[in-house]
């Protein structure tokens, strides 16, 4: 009972459009389209003309989503992070495992997947919580079909 | 002239037990607010701070519930004036912990809004819904703060018939609480609504309410050990008893005048009577009758020692505003 009361009390909270971003990230993205920073780490992230591997395939199938598009910018893991950390670019992927050093700078997001003794996130600029929870929320949904991402990025 | 053997009069001791029972309840249900608050914590600096807080009030009721033991054993060789001492020392360590600890988060906290600091709070999953953390640190608050108030205004009345200010002093922390967690819950609404700087801040006036709690009980406690004259439990006035007592002696046809000297040592008072004889024949005698009337006066009076002089010494003045 009071399970399903809390439950509710925040499915009614997350409809009023809460949490909002500090710096409104999510309604830019949105309308102006996504900054992606890609550290080249197979199979999660393979650089190039046009980006692939499992981040990246989860990516572009989130900005479907958002009915916007990606804006790739290739890097070194630091240069990824660093723009992240400036405000530069909207999320970064490159196989970042949860426990990054550069945590206190950038904010990963909880882990979208566990592998082994892995746990895979992706990393977003501090405080723009409505964004995370967009994100968080599209890769828990896509949950089930990474496994076979991964396989078609590890084959090739 | 001896010593009580036994440190409360029959009626408070069911006081005693009530309030031992209420602190084992507040030990046990802060530790359950403690784990939960602790799976909610998420980036929020107001709830690390709310955190912290829980953690500190742990110390009143245990300093508490050790020094009820401690308190009662007999003084001896070593200790002649027994162990009542114990329940100040307690409620010291614990005041400046609380000092330290509110500074730090004071200083934590400020630090957080001077860099910008925007804390990111993301979701988890609660019983296979994905939920923003937010929601859920707003009833693990209530749920931390709820109880305290209303542990905290229990224990008020037993602090003042039992003259505990180690209780007191845990009763009114708890019964403060509900500030806390408003601001708090303030804080976690500010980051749903996008103030990043919302956090920082509550968490801020959390610390500097520790830090003010911190102050004040060190300096009660201080006060207390520096053995001020006796006040009521939360120190807003002087305690008559005093003046009673000379009064007492006063109305007894041996005594010309008298003057008191009391101190508190934990919850009951020590201290010297002094006392000008009118007339010196049965002196003993009536010195040891005036005593039983002394301990029949008032429970607190625990260990007075009466004694016959020629004069007062300067230093013996009337203590001011003890005549009420």
């Amino acid at each position: 009972m009071v399970k399903r009361a809390l439950v509710a009390l925040a499915l009614l909270l997350t409809a009023c459009d809460l949490p909002r971003d500090p710096e409104h990230t999510l309604e830019r993205v949105e309308v102006a389209g996504m900054r992606v920073g890609i550290a080249p780490r197979p199979p999660w992230a393979i650089g190039g003309e046009e980006p692939s591997g499992v981040e990246a395939d989860l990516v572009r199938a989130f900005a479907r989503d958002l009915g916007t598009d990606v804006r790739w910018k290739s890097g070194s893991a630091s240069d990824v992070l660093e723009s992240i950390e400036l405000g530069n670019l909207d999320l970064a992927i490159g196989g970042f495992t949860a426990d990054n050093p550069w945590s206190s700078r950038v904010s990963f997001i909880q882990p979208y997947y566990v592998l082994g003794d892995d746990q895979h996130v992706m990393a977003v600029p501090h405080g723009e919580n409505a964004w995370i929870v967009r994100l968080e929320r599209f890769l828990r949904s896509r949950l089930g079909q990474i496994p076979r991402l991964l396989r078609e990025h590890t084959s090739r | 002239m001896s010593t009580h053997e036994a440190e409360l009069p029959p009626g408070k001791e069911a006081f005693q037990r009530k309030a031992i029972r209420l602190e084992v309840i507040s030990l046990v249900y802060l530790a359950s607010a403690i784990v939960l608050l602790y799976f909610t914590l998420g980036n929020s600096q107001a709830m690390k701070v709310a955190w912290v807080e829980d953690i500190l009030s742990l110390i009143p009721p245990m300093a508490f519930l050790i020094s009820a033991r401690v308190r009662d054993r007999k003084s001896n060789r070593m200790f002649p004036y027994g162990y009542h001492r114990a329940t100040s020392i307690a409620y010291l360590c614990g005041s400046l912990a609380l000092l330290a600890f509110g500074l730090f988060l004071l200083g934590d906290s400020l630090l957080k809004l001077i860099t910008l600091e925007h804390p990111s709070i993301g979701t988890v999953v609660l019983f296979g819904n994905q939920i923003w953390l937010g929601w859920l640190m707003i009833p693990a608050l209530l749920y931390s703060g709820i109880p305290m108030v209303i542990l905290g205004r229990m224990k008020l009345p037993l602090a003042r018939s039992l003259h505990d200010k180690a209780l007191y002093a845990d009763a009114e922390m708890m019964f403060a609480d509900w500030k806390s967690v408003i601001a708090a819950i303030a804080g976690v609404i500010g980051i749903a609504l996008g103030l990043w700087w919302a956090d920082a801040a509550a968490a801020s006036v959390i610390s500097i309410d520790i830090v003010r709690d911190g102050v004040s009980n060190v300096r009660q406690v201080t006060r207390d050990l520096m053995d001020h004259v006796p006040t009521s439990v939360d120190h807003s006035a002087i305690d008559p008893l005093p003046s009673r007592v000379e009064n007492e002696l006063r109305g007894l046809p041996w005594v010309r005048d008298a003057r008191a000297r009391l101190r508190e040592e934990g919850h009951v008072y020590f201290g010297e009577v002094f006392v000008i004889p009118a007339s010196r024949g049965e002196l003993l005698e009536n010195i040891e009758r005036a005593h039983e009337k002394l301990r029949a006066l008032d429970w607190r009076l625990h260990d007075v020692v009466i004694a016959p002089v020629k004069e007062f010494h300067d230093e013996l003045q009337e203590i001011e505003g003890s005549s009420g």
